[in-house]
């Protein structure tokens, strides 16, 4: 009996310990245009739990989380925010998505890559989010 | 005036002078009857390529095994009476196929092993066969097939649901002798409908058929419950077994002991086998080992035994068909 | 005894089916078969250039994958008996469904056994599939055409 206790502990703790991992809100400009007003726009919508956001040479890929009950709409919220990052910076190529995969990738690349490979890595990411099916 | 039909007596008491019982691998493992049994195989297929092979092998063991335990070979058999649940019952006649006996092809589902015991007492009884054999079998895999699903598809079964033995049971039936079991009289059932409908709760369906044959039988040959060591319905399993004993308490008998099920036993009451055992080879194989083992050692003296049967196919229930019931019932004394 | 004494009293002694044990039972057993689907869905977007979206394609793959091994050696039959619904509603249930016929009928050879009763019960899962799929794309676009609402 020892032993099924001892596993349910251990399927509870990562079953919470899977809920507690956030990234929260990052930003990363290497060129010199003003963040500031994308960062806003991204911190004050309530939707948003998480956002990585990076803007470099003449891209900004912005990757989100939305809220559990948001996750419904998450394509619609993005949808959304592309249309207002577009009107905010035009001369820009903007990415955004609420795919996991982009937040997930946009973390390593800020995290982990230096920055000659970002321009390499972002045009990837890019194109992975337009792939369909 | 007592209603006669259906009733048979044979006045010249032929016995049962051999039996032979085969059972798959789970059942083996499984059942308390697979201990009175003569071969057990450790494959379902009896090491051959499909299930419905492996089903004609056990039955032509058992057989083989009946005919041996008397001395005698096929070429001695005057007839071979028996069947099973695949579509024309083709593992029957493989299994005659193979042994060479002149053979009839009995159906009545799973009450097949008292049909066939009770044609093989009526061809002795005539005078016209110093030796018959018959039995019936089934074997899980084959029949569930057919009646069921695909064996590996997950469905969820109910209570009520029932398992396919994978057995055969067989008799050799002679004229009589001293020290055999007494094939005294029997009674062919009536086909019963009262309109139950659903594959998975057979027991249910042939409960009433059982309690007709039943009281047909007592009625018909005088007898009370008291007369009967034991009194040993088919494959109702614990659902219909139950129908069963609530029906004769209605009609005012004593339901209290001397009643069995094999159906309910075979699997040792086990909750993974959910209602217990159905097929034609539970009766036959249940009957012709423990119960016959018993008579012959004097532990019972007098058994009267209701093997049932639903009648359905699967095209009949697929098309909303009410399933109709058959019981037959023998009885089998020890002197 | 006629047909509707002996209906009411098949119905008393037959056991009722536990059903919220059942839906309980389903609830769990198919969430875990989702949550290990999430894993691998997961992996897929993770260590592979899949998206969210873009990932469900293996990810189904390995699943119907995963049932095919549970049910060659026998265990998905006993995971259905628990799970019920449960087993029977996600991707490794149609796996399973297609799987069983295929084993069932391979004595009958490649073309008329497995080829023929594959879809012995999984057909009426694609048939439906896609005559439902059909009728809500219908209403849609309809809804769409009269602007109701967007895409």
């Amino acid at each position: 009996m020892a032993i099924r206790k001892i596993l349910l502990l251990v399927f509870i703790l990562v079953l919470l310990a899977g809920c507690s991992t956030s990234i929260g809100f990052k930003t990363v400009n290497t060129t010199d245009i003003d963040e500031q007003q994308a960062e806003t726009l991204l911190k004050e919508d309530k939707r948003l739990k998480n956002a990585v956001m990076l803007i470099h040479d003449d891209r900004l890929i912005a990757g989100l989380r939305v809220n559990t009950f948001e996750r419904f709409k998450k394509r619609k919220i993005a949808k959304e925010l592309t249309k207002e990052l577009e009107k905010m910076y035009p001369e820009l190529k903007i990415t955004v998505s609420a795919d996991s995969k982009v937040l997930l990738e946009t973390n390593k690349l800020i995290e982990k890559e230096n920055e000659q490979n970002y321009l390499k890595k972002m045009k990837k990411i890019s194109a992975l989010v337009k792939e369909e099916t | 005036m007592v209603n006669k039909r259906g009733l048979l007596t044979f006045a010249s008491n032929p016995v049962i002078a051999s039996t032979g019982v085969t059972v798959g691998p789970l059942e083996t493992k499984k059942s308390p009857f697979s201990k009175y049994a003569d071969k057990n195989y450790d494959d379902e297929r009896c090491g051959l390529k499909t299930n419905e092979q492996g089903h004609a092998k056990m039955m032509e063991d058992a057989c083989m095994i009946a005919l041996s335990k008397l001395d005698k070979t096929p070429t001695d058999a005057e007839f071979v009476l028996m069947g099973d649940l695949v579509n024309e019952m083709t593992p029957s006649n493989f299994a005659a196929s193979t042994i060479g006996v002149p053979y009839l092809g009995m159906f009545s589902a799973c009450a097949t092993s008292v049909s066939s015991l009770l044609m093989a007492a009526l061809l002795t009884e005539s005078g016209m066969a110093e030796l018959v054999v018959a039995g019936s079998s089934s074997q899980h895999n084959a029949i569930e097939r057919q009646f069921r699903y695909p064996l590996q598809y997950g469905s969820q079964k109910g209570a009520t649901a029932q398992w396919t033995v994978s057995a055969a049971g067989v008799a050799t039936i002679i004229p009589h002798i001293e020290g055999a079991p007494i094939i005294t009289c029997g009674t062919i059932g009536i086909v019963t409908d009262l309109g139950l409908t659903d594959p998975l709760n057979m027991g249910a369906a042939m409960a009433p058929a059982a309690a007709d044959t039943f009281k047909r039988h007592l009625e018909g040959h005088g007898s009370t419950v008291e007369d009967y060591d034991l009194i040993m319905t088919g494959d109702l399993g614990k659902i219909g077994f139950e129908l069963f004993k609530t029906l004769l308490d209605r009609w005012e008998y004593d339901v209290s002991s001397t009643f069995r099920d094999a159906g309910a036993e075979y699997y040792g009451k086990h909750p993974e086998f959910l209602a217990g055992a159905s097929g034609s080879g539970c009766s036959a194989s249940a009957y012709f080992s423990e119960v016959y083992d018993k008579l012959l050692s004097g532990t019972y003296k007098r058994v009267l035994l209701i093997a049932t049967g639903s009648l359905m196919s699967p095209l009949s229930y697929q098309q909303g068909d009410t399933i109709p019931c058959i019981a037959h019932a023998v009885e089998i004394q020890m002197k | 005894m006629d047909e509707k004494k002996y209906q009411q009293l098949e119905q008393q002694i037959t056991p009722k089916p536990r059903y919220l044990k059942n839906c309980i039972l389903a609830f769990v057993v198919g969430g875990f078969i989702c949550f290990i689907g999430q894993f691998v869905a997961l992996f897929y977007i993770s260590f592979f250039d899949f998206t969210e979206r873009t990932a469900s394609n293996p990810t189904v793959a390995t699943m119907i994958f995963i049932s095919m091994l549970l049910t060659g050696f026998g265990y998905y039959k006993k995971i259905a008996q628990v799970g019920g619904a449960g087993s029977a509603v996600p991707i490794t249930g149609f796996g399973n469904a297609m799987i069983s016929a295929a084993i069932e009928h391979r004595s009958e050879g490649y073309v008329l056994g497995v080829g023929g009763n594959m879809f012995k019960l999984a057909g009426s899962v694609i048939l439906y599939g896609v005559f439902s799929a059909f009728v809500v794309a219908l209403i849609k676009t309809i809804l769409v055409g009269l602007g109701v609402v967007s895409w």
